[in-house]
């Protein structure tokens, strides 16, 4: 074969690579895909932590939700934590606020909760199956539900107020 | 053993960080070891780029529980696997099905080698001709070299 | 002064004195100026002093915790142990690139030293040519990456990554693989050189294999301590994982390896020429894409160090230039490297070595597709997906099988052309030694197809090698009635490439088996058990004897106590710091596992704490029986006994008359 057509070849395919490299500057390579949003949202039947009983998704029907994954030991949940409290006294009344703890132990939450405030029920996921249904990839996550139990959209940080406001708004139409 | 440092350090565990917790039990040896093979396939989504099946984090060993449900539950590998794809898109396959542009990487490996294969071929000069000897003689380049050929091909 | 203006005041004058002798290298090597050496050497030895300097001076600042100094209150604190503070001179980005200047600095000191009294053009272009590449990282020093900015001293710093206090593995490791990144520069230097300067003759090959030989080694050891710490540290008992960092620092060492063997084709057959100077010109950029790879924030890794703006000026100021102008010398004097002969058979050595480095190639890219492929897709397509080990494992494993199998029929057939009848006679006694490969196998009980294959392969290839390296010792004997020990010696000394080859591939067929072994007949457990139970693991038990913790200044741990119990009712304590832990860093919300190792020749018992409670008294193990594990790392005496063999100089007379082949277009006086 001819070098300049193996050079060529290679001229191409790195060409190809340069213009890849170039346009990747920027995207987070841990970011991880989510791929839930628009489906509807799983089934879930968890103890409650804060007070007896359990709460069971299908029981919420016609209700928007606001699911939170988080536990103890993050920082950035202790951080969010004012929101959500805001957030639940706020919108209280037009959408169902649901915590759920998971890797963590339910003392430690209790703890925590006592501590800094609880205005909204709060699961515990002790094995962690309800994250793993909801493709949970880190903590803190915050999930939105609609009336139809749709899954909206997701945050996965810590969330503030006016992102908050505007994910909800969303989910309550 | 040291009971006081027992307690603080288990103490500290529960403040300030994330509790290490066991799996699910195993299933019969031959299910356990496709639940096995089905998380060595599978990525965990907050290890960095390590399957489900040999990362330590709990995530990964909640993941792998679910593995282990499903296949207790009787659903096929596809099934198990969709079940990731749908939460996490093909992102969750570590190894990527070969479709669309995917296929990629699995013919251009064997297009090098069918080219490279190719180079070598039109290297080689055409075949003797018959009734020639078929050891040609090695040349020597030098004493030293015949010398080392000396030692080495007796 | 304060240390840093002490720091960066060094890395400046490094990247006066390197720009001055790029420069002044590359122009009056180009216009045959040839006084003008000992300036560029000056230049080269200044600046190889000055990041040396630097890097002591680093040293001296992270020893003295002066917070004022940005690295330091990076990756310094007061209460890391004094050894893993002068470690972490290399475990952070800034930190790792100084370092890297340095480690240029020592090999391009070495190079003009042992060199200096070559020929001038040739030692000016290889000379600007390294110096551009050190200009570069003198610059990234100075500027984006610079670690010597000075910052309001805080009283303490957050100490290094705790991944990297976790082994001492860790100390040795990461030097090894700079050097062997770094090194590649040299050769680079080397061919570039001689690219620029139209001669192509052989009088560079030698320079170019040996200095192509040292960053290789370093390079094996490095990649090898790097598996044996991971193995050894994070807990999920594998050693290697497909990872970009991991492939990055695999990549190099494929091509490098190609090249070693390409280059004896390029000697006996004048052929091969263009495609051997690729490769070591592609073991250089591979190295400077590793170093892209693990610094640019947009590969996804364990090892990679965080997001930062080094990545853009390293692709676009470095690798682009360097990669198309390497691409341009090729193609320019790509003429000049026609093939002077043509391979008679493909039933030859050079056939052999024809098919290694297609594999080699193939095993290449294989990984550089595999690695880049995820972003690649993502930058055009917008999607996301994942390339692991299954499939680096089914489209890499083949190759490297067929190069294991070639290792042993390459030695075996001569240069040329081979009779048949001859290989067939020879094929005997190692095909034996397959079949015992096999048998030996089957006998222990070790089936499985890829397994048996490596046995298989293994085997033969040890009987050729050992043949190869016994036979020329024996005629000594029988001929110069030399006693053993003399006549391996003397044959060693007179061929000690191919004797140092022989026995680095020895090497490489314990890694083999090694693999081969863990890969097919590992065995694993988990369970949770209270103290006093045991946990069965293939022969071996394992006895839960309680939990332990312990505090040290820079974490605490939480470990479980266990004794091994071997199949002959032997037990042996690991109980303490020995145990398998949990090890809690008070920067980390997760806790970092340290596994027990228990090392045995023939294979290692390896239990991770996964998660204990203390109010049940309970522990959940992982434990694991790896099967020859240890030989993947036992194996690093070889490469080295083989390559410090290789690289032996050879005997003044037997060098003369080496370097008058004919036809060798080297000027006269010009090295060998």
């Amino acid at each position: 074969m001819n070098r300049n057509v193996i050079l060529a070849i290679v001229g191409v395919l790195g060409a190809a690579f340069f213009i890849a490299v170039m346009l990747s500057f920027g995207n987070d390579p841990h970011a991880v895909p989510f791929m839930l949003e628009g489906k509807p949202a799983p089934a879930f039947s968890m103890k409650r932590l804060d007070a007896d009983g359990t709460v069971n998704l299908a029981d919420l029907k016609g209700k928007p939700v606001v699911l939170n994954f988080w536990a103890t030991w993050c920082g950035p949940c202790a951080q969010e934590h004012p929101v959500l409290e805001w957030a639940a006294k706020k919108y209280g009344n037009d959408a169902v606020f649901i915590g759920v703890v998971f890797e963590d132990t339910e003392e430690a939450t209790k703890k925590f909760l006592a501590q800094r405030g609880s205005s909204f029920q709060q699961l515990y996921d002790p094995q962690s199956t309800m994250a793993v249904d909801y493709g949970v990839t880190g903590v803190p996550e915050t999930y939105f539900i609609d009336r139809n139990h749709v899954i909206v959209s997701k945050y996965a940080a810590p969330i503030n107020m006016s992102t908050f406001d505007k994910h909800i708004a969303q989910i309550l139409k | 053993m040291n009971l006081g440092l027992i307690l603080l350090a288990a103490g500290l565990v529960t403040g300030q960080y994330a509790p290490q917790r066991q799996g699910t039990d195993p299933l019969d040896a031959e299910r356990e070891a496709r639940v096995h093979r089905l998380g060595k396939g599978l990525r965990c989504p907050m290890c960095q780029g390590q399957s489900i099946a040999d990362s330590p984090a709990p995530a990964a060993r909640a993941q792998l529980d679910k593995v282990r449900e499903l296949v207790a539950a009787g659903r096929s590998d596809a099934e198990v696997e969709s079940y990731f794809v749908d939460r996490y898109g093909e992102w969750a396959l570590l190894k990527p099905k070969p479709q669309g542009s995917n296929l990629l990487l699995w013919l251009l490996p064997g297009m090098l080698l069918l080219a490279g294969l190719w180079i070598i071929l039109t290297q080689v000069k055409r075949a003797p001709t018959p009734g020639a000897p078929s050891v040609s003689p090695p040349k020597a380049d030098d004493d030293y070299l015949a010398q080392v050929r000396n030692d080495v091909d007796r | 002064m304060s240390n840093s203006a002490i720091g960066s005041g060094l890395v400046l004058l490094g990247l006066v004195f390197a720009a001055f002798a790029a420069v002044a290298g590359l122009y009056t090597g180009l216009t045959r100026r040839e006084g003008a050496l000992p300036w560029v050497q000056r230049a080269v030895y200044a600046f190889g002093v000055s990041l040396i300097a630097s890097n002591v001076w680093m040293v001296k600042s992270l020893l003295e915790h002066d917070f004022s100094v940005k690295y330091v209150a990076q990756v310094g604190s007061r209460s890391t142990p004094t050894i893993y503070t002068i470690v972490s001179l290399w475990s952070s980005l800034e930190g790792s690139i100084l370092f890297w200047g340095g480690v240029m600095g020592i090999y391009l000191i070495a190079f003009t030293f042992i060199h200096r009294k070559e020929h001038g053009r040739y030692m000016q272009l290889s000379l600007g040519m390294m110096s551009i590449v050190a200009a570069f990282f003198a610059f990234l020093i100075a500027s984006p990456a610079d670690p010597w900015i000075a910052v309001p001293a805080a009283a303490d710093g957050p100490g290094p990554n705790p991944l990297l206090q976790n082994n001492p593995l860790m100390i040795i490791h990461p030097p090894m693989l700079y050097m062997g990144f770094v090194g590649m520069t040299v050769p680079f230097g080397i061919a570039t050189g001689a690219l620029l300067r139209g001669e192509i003759g052989d009088a560079w090959m030698g320079p170019l294999r040996r200095w192509t030989l040292v960053p290789w080694l370093f390079l094996t050891i490095g990649i090898i301590l790097g598996s044996w710490w991971a193995y050894a540290v994070l807990g999920w008992g594998g050693f290697w994982a497909w990872d970009p960092v991991e492939n990055a620092s695999f990549m190099p060492w494929l091509a490098s390896t190609a090249f070693m063997h390409s280059t004896m084709v390029t000697e006996r057959k004048k052929s091969l020429k263009l495609w051997t100077l690729a490769l070591a010109l592609g073991a250089f950029l591979l190295t400077i894409l590793g170093t892209f790879m693990t610094r640019s924030g947009i590969f996804n890794s364990v090892h990679a160090f965080g997001t930062s703006d080094v990545g853009k000026t390293f692709f676009l100021f470095f690798f682009l230039p360097m990669s198309a102008f390497c691409l341009f010398l090729l193609a320019v004097r790509g003429p000049m490297l026609e093939a002077e002969s043509r391979v008679e058979s493909l039933m030859s050595r050079e056939g052999a070595i024809f098919f290694n480095n297609l594999f080699f190639a193939g095993i290449t890219f294989v990984v550089l597709i595999g690695t880049t492929f995820p972003m690649v897709v993502e930058a055009l397509q917008n999607r996301r997906l994942s390339v692991g080990e299954p499939y680096f494992n089914t489209t890499a494993l083949p190759f490297a099988l067929c190069i294991l199998f070639l290792m042993g029929v390459g030695p075996m057939l001569p240069w040329g052309a081979a009779d048949a009848r001859t290989v067939q006679r020879q094929l005997i006694v190692p095909g034996i030694g397959a079949l015992l490969g096999v048998g030996l196998s089957l006998l222990f009980g070790y089936p499985g197809a890829m397994p048996l294959a490596t046995f298989a392969c293994a085997g033969f290839v040890t009987v050729i090698t050992l043949r190869e390296l016994v036979l020329p010792a024996q005629s000594r004997m029988a001929e110069q009635k030399e006693s053993p020990w003399a006549a391996m010696v003397r044959s060693a000394s007179r061929t000690p490439r191919r004797f140092g080859g022989y026995i680095v591939h020895l090497g490489v067929v314990v890694i083999c088996v090694a693999i081969g072994a863990y890969a097919g007949y590992k065995q694993q457990v988990s369970a949770t058990v209270k103290a006093g139970q045991t946990v069965s693991v293939g022969k071996y038990q394992v006895r839960f004897d309680g939990l332990d913790s312990g505090r040290e200044p820079h974490r605490e741990w939480v470990g479980a106590n266990v004794t091994v119990i071997s199949p002959g009712g032997k037990e042996v304590k690991h109980h303490g710091v020995n145990s398998p832990r949990l090890n809690y860093y008070p920067t980390q919300n997760r806790p970092i596992e340290s596994p027990l190792v228990h090392e045995m020749l023939h294979g290692d018992v390896y239990v991770s704490l996964i998660a204990f409670d203390n109010a049940a008294g309970t522990a959940t193990f992982n434990a694991y029986v790896f099967p020859l594990v240890g030989w993947i790392w036992y194996s690093i005496p070889f490469f080295v006994f083989g390559t410090l063999i290789a690289l032996w100089p050879r005997r003044k007379a037997a060098l003369a008359r080496a370097a008058t082949v004919p036809g060798a277009a080297a000027a006269p006086g010009s090295p060998s």
